[in-house]
């Protein structure tokens, strides 16, 4: 791995969790309400695939605030969306599960599970008719391959062979629903075998997350059809802040800690001196000054104004038409 | 035993079937389940099967040709050994799909008899509130009184609005004149008088509204106006004769004339002039204010006695179009309110009518008008020479 | 022109005017269209315009929202309103809410045509109308042609719209000729008033448009009265203007619905009158719809579920004589 590389793996992923960190608090504060998903201990699959998938169409899950991270979006506009402030990059009426932003092809936040499945697969057919050479990307989670709409998507992306890449981060708890109890095996890249190339990998390891998205992206560019990759994680909080997540034993938590990503991978760089010890503490400093300027900057910011409530329902000129 | 096969329902929404190809010819054996045509629905080409087995007897209909459902479009003659073995299992074969419905289930009923809606609750209906508020109209005082219906509409408290600002005759008037009431400012009670001043005032017409035979006399005349003809005027001599209308002499003697003139009893119909054997005459009648054109008719074989006698009749009589029809030639007499000479109006398809003035000194002017086209000026001058003779020649009343 | 000549001709220049267009469902390419709207598109634009999608219809919509997303302008076929419960998620929960939940970052230009209501027999999961449901969702629009006219200039309307439109259809009405008017400045939220008259409004849209006029004459000669026919033409938003204007003059409404009368489409239009023009009604609203029952199978009971012509005359003139006309 490229040092330069490994020093913005590590970067993103230390913004990631501290930015999640931060929300928790700001969210036992009063702050940030409704439901917020953390992402901490899931970070690797989060920046490895976005900083692999660089291009492309990206639709994902609600436990997305990392994600959007990774693709560029600003986290001062991310945690004043969380904050419902009017200067979020959702205006304040998405939230926490809903930051999208078309400039970087970022349709983050779908809050149906599965939900946005089907619409990842329309838009790889549009991008392949529209010869585009960059694909889509589908990230969800194990509780996700359960639904209906995720076997009609696989279906239908294998049958006309679409440039999707299906990314699940199998974290074995559908909230408190071990996969085992619902699914019959607990390796879900089975339930994608017959339609397309699978492949399973430790996503507790963003440079095996970053490689596994790199090869995978290649494949659909090349025109091959979609791929599938299922990455082993783990989200050491509960599914949101409601949940303390207390259906996991002690032990399995503490096996996937001695796992966790970002230790791992500083002790790795450092290890094979990749990187210095000294980038490390910048890094944790920079971290830190930019998550200090995300919260100042939401909370100075104004609430939206009332009539904002009747933006946004239908287009300017449904709008003018449509009380 | 013939089997027949009909344009098949293959939708909901189908009416009517083509018939695109036919995949069998008259003559050909099919066995239950071939496929004997192509025809399109209107979602689709279909395939028509035969679900018995036996010889196409005949096509019925020609390929491309639309036919609607259910209609037979083939005949397969079915073996008659099976048709044996197949009989008393399908008794139903013989019964017309269009049978009888059966009668409609009690449940059902149930349903379709509309449970008779309670009387709407209130005393009166939300505008009937609104309006009497804007007038100052208590209602419930009005049903104390029992002068308004429960509920009270619209239209109830528009008439008690009118009732208190105008008088009876106020009212009829604005009725005739068709005034809005609203016009009138109703602080006040509105008489008869000041809506009349109003209409003068204004100069607001009287409305008569076109009565149908009004209607038809502006038909007639529009048409008769359109027609080309030319006048010619006479003086005919003419002496009274005691107890005979002037009008049934006229009749009688243009009627004996027409005999010896064929045009005169003709009509332009298309191609050809249809000549009629009898002299039948339109006169003009008038009844209140209506004007009608009445037939006299077979005026050949009529006496004067009993010309004058119709004449009197058709005054009091109620017409029925028979009494109206069948004429080629009018009369049109004015000479009993002193006119001297007028011209006349051609009666619908008439081919010409005599305008009669006033009898003056034993001479009466009379102005003849023509449709040239079936009646020329030589035709003309040869038909009122005959006329001049007529009326002189006292000797034939 | 045929009805579904009008549709067809419609989704036909939106093509061949704009490459982005697509048409997506279930037979819809290479089949014609089970109710041959699409015939012919296929061979013309090809497969991938024209695109046979498998019978998924959470699929069929979520796909054409991918779609729309990234730049296309896809018409998605259901085959029946009815299969459209299967797609509700992505309908409501997505394609009418991205706008919003973006703070307006987010277009789906998604048009979604569905024909529904009572065809002949096609019993309780083939011939139900919901528009009951698209009608209150915010972020989606619900146009009903009922007509060839409509069905071209709304079609056209709805697919140049920048938002999800719901495009309602009625099964008896694609093989239906019809007289075709040509629009000058047509607009596709304005509804139509089909004849004029001065004292009762009768609302009604798609089929029952019919089975009104087919009444009018005997409510017309009965009552000795004059009867207006308001068609809404657009159901979500509702043209509250032209009932207004039709309403002031006549003082007493009714409208005339296919689908349930409890919580049917009818009541919020009544709903709304009734909040809006109270004071100027003369008699209570009347609602001539639906029977609260699954559509039956068997064709007297499927048309007793159903307002017909006689119905609607002899409820109008019972309801009428009891409230003053």
């Amino acid at each position: 791995m490229h040092s330069a590389r490994v020093e913005k793996f590590y970067y993103l992923m230390k913004l990631g969790r501290e930015f999640e960190l931060a929300a928790k608090e700001q969210y036992m504060q009063g702050n940030i309400a409704g439901f917020l998903h953390l992402d901490i201990g899931q970070e690797a699959c989060s920046v490895g695939s976005m900083q692999a998938f660089d291009k492309g169409d990206v639709f994902t899950h609600y436990r997305e605030h990392v994600l959007a991270i990774a693709r560029g979006m600003d986290p001062k506009l991310i945690m004043a969306e969380l904050f419902g402030k009017v200067t979020g990059v959702s205006k304040g009426k998405g939230g926490s599960m809903h930051l999208f932003e078309p400039n970087l092809n970022f349709y983050g936040g779908d809050a149906i599970v599965a939900g946005h499945l089907p619409i990842a697969v329309g838009c790889a057919y549009a991008r392949k008719i529209q010869g585009e050479k960059a694909g889509v990307f589908a990230i969800f989670g194990d509780g996700a391959s359960n639904a209906g709409a995720f076997f009609e998507s696989i279906n239908i992306a294998a049958a006309w062979k679409l440039p999707l890449i299906f990314f699940c981060e199998n974290n074995y708890y559908a909230i408190g629903t071990r996969i085992g109890w619902v699914s019959p095996f607990e390796e879900l890249y089975n339930k994608a075998r017959n339609f397309m190339p699978t492949k399973r990998i430790d996503g507790m390891d963003v440079c095996e997350v970053y490689k596994a998205v790199t090869q995978a992206k290649e494949y659909i560019e090349n025109g091959l059809g979609p791929y599938f990759i299922e990455a082993e994680t783990y989200r050491y909080e509960g599914h949101s802040m409601s949940d303390n997540g207390k259906y996991r034993s002690e032990e399995e938590i503490e096996i996937f800690k001695s796992r966790d990503p970002i230790i791992n991978l500083k002790k790795r760089a450092i290890a094979e001196g990749l990187v210095t010890p000294e980038y490390f503490d910048e890094a944790d400093q920079k971290v830190q000054k930019v998550i200090q300027e995300a919260i100042e900057f939401a909370l100075n910011s104004p609430e939206p104004p009332i009539n904002e409530l009747y933006e946004d329902v239908y287009c300017k000129e449904c709008t003018n038409v449509i009380p | 035993m013939d089997y027949k096969i009909v344009m098949p329902v293959l939708s909901d929404t189908m009416q009517k079937g083509k018939l695109i190809r036919w995949r069998v010819h008259e003559g050909d054996r099919v066995h239950k389940g071939d496929v004997i045509a192509e025809v399109e629905s209107d979602k689709a080409i279909m395939e028509v099967q035969t679900f018995q087995d036996g010889i196409v007897k005949k096509l019925l209909v020609k390929e491309g040709e639309e036919v609607p459902i259910q209609t037979p479009i083939a005949i397969i003659e079915t073996d008659t050994n099976k048709k044996e073995a197949l009989k008393p299992q399908q008794p139903q074969t013989s019964i017309s799909p269009k049978e009888e419905p059966s009668t409609v289930p009690p449940v059902i009923q149930e349903l379709l008899t509309t449970s008779p809606h309670p009387l709407p609750q209130g005393e009166a209906s939300a505008a009937a509130k609104k309006r009497a508020a804007e007038l100052g109209i208590d209602i419930q005082k009005l049903h104390s009184q029992k002068q308004l219906p429960t509920p009270a509409h619209l239209h109830d408290i528009e008439e008690i609005a009118l009732k208190r600002y105008f008088t009876p005759k106020a009212l009829k008037l604005l009725q005739d004149y068709n005034i809005d009431p609203k016009t009138f400012r109703k602080n006040h009670k509105i008489t008869d008088q000041e809506v009349m001043s109003y209409i003068k005032e204004h100069n607001i017409p009287y409305s008569v509204p076109l009565s149908a035979n009004r209607k038809a006399v502006i038909q007639t005349v529009e048409y008769a106006a359109k027609k080309p003809i030319y006048f010619v005027f006479e003086t005919f001599v003419l002496k009274k004769v005691p107890n005979y209308k002037i009008t049934a002499i006229l009749l009688k003697k243009l009627g004996d004339v027409m005999q010896k003139h064929p045009l005169t009893r003709a009509k332009l119909e298309q191609e050809y002039l249809k000549i009629y054997p009898h002299s039948n005459i339109s006169v003009a009648v008038a009844k209140g204010e209506e004007l009608y054109m009445v037939v006299c008719k077979n005026i050949e074989e009529k006496s004067l006695e009993e010309i004058n006698i119709w004449l009197q009749e058709i005054k009091d009589k109620t017409y029925i179009p028979q009494d109206l029809l069948g004429s080629t030639f009018g009369i049109s007499n004015l000479g009993m309110f002193g006119i001297e000479r007028f011209s006349a109006m051609i009666n619908k398809d008439d081919v010409g009518i005599a305008a009669f003035g006033a009898l003056q000194d034993n001479t009466i002017a009379v102005t003849f008008t023509f449709d040239h086209r079936i009646l020329n000026g030589l035709d003309a001058a040869k038909f009122i020479q005959d006329c001049k003779k007529a009326f002189q020649g006292e000797e034939n009343v | 022109m045929l009805y579904r000549e009008a549709l067809n001709n419609a989704i036909d220049e939106m093509m061949a005017a704009d490459e982005s267009v697509v048409i997506l469902g279930e037979d819809v390419g290479r089949y014609g269209g089970s109710y041959r709207v699409s015939e012919g598109l296929f061979a013309k634009y090809g497969a991938k315009r024209v695109i046979d999608t498998p019978i998924a219809e959470l699929s069929i919509v979520g796909n054409a929202i991918g779609m729309a997303i990234a730049g296309l302008r896809p018409i998605a076929e259901i085959m029946t309103v009815n299969f459209s419960l299967l797609a509700l998620d992505q309908i409501i929960n997505h394609a009418a809410k991205f706008r919003y939940m973006s703070g307006g970052k987010m277009t789906i230009p998604l048009t979604i045509r569905m024909p529904g209501g009572v065809s002949k027999q096609l019993a309780a999961q083939h011939s139900e109308s919901y528009e009951t449901i698209y009608t209150a969702i915010p972020g989606l629009i619900v146009l009903a042609a009922s007509n060839a006219t409509y069905a071209y200039y709304g079609l056209k309307a709805a697919i140049a719209l920048n938002d999800p439109v719901i495009f309602l259809e009625h099964e008896l009405l694609y093989p239906m000729k019809m007289e075709f008017k040509p629009q000058e400045n047509f607009d596709p939220f304005k509804a139509e008033i089909v004849k004029e008259g001065k004292d009762l409004t009768i609302i009604t849209y798609l089929k029952m448009r019919y089975d009104v006029l087919q009444a009018i004459p005997t409510i017309e000669q009965t009552l000795n009265i004059t009867v207006e026919v308001v068609d809404l033409n657009s159901l979500r938003p509702l043209d509250m203007s032209t009932i207004t204007q039709s309403i002031q003059k006549t003082k007493r409404v009714a409208i005339v619905e296919e689908d349930h009368k409890t919580g049917g489409y009818g009541a919020e239009v009544i709903a709304r009158i009734s909040e809006e023009l109270f004071y100027e009604l003369d008699a209570p609203p009347l609602r001539i719809a639906g029977q609260d029952v699954p559509i039956p199978y068997n064709r007297t009971l499927e048309l007793a579920s159903i307002p017909t012509p006689k119905k609607i005359a002899q409820k109008i003139i019972q309801w009428g004589r009891e409230n003053g006309l």
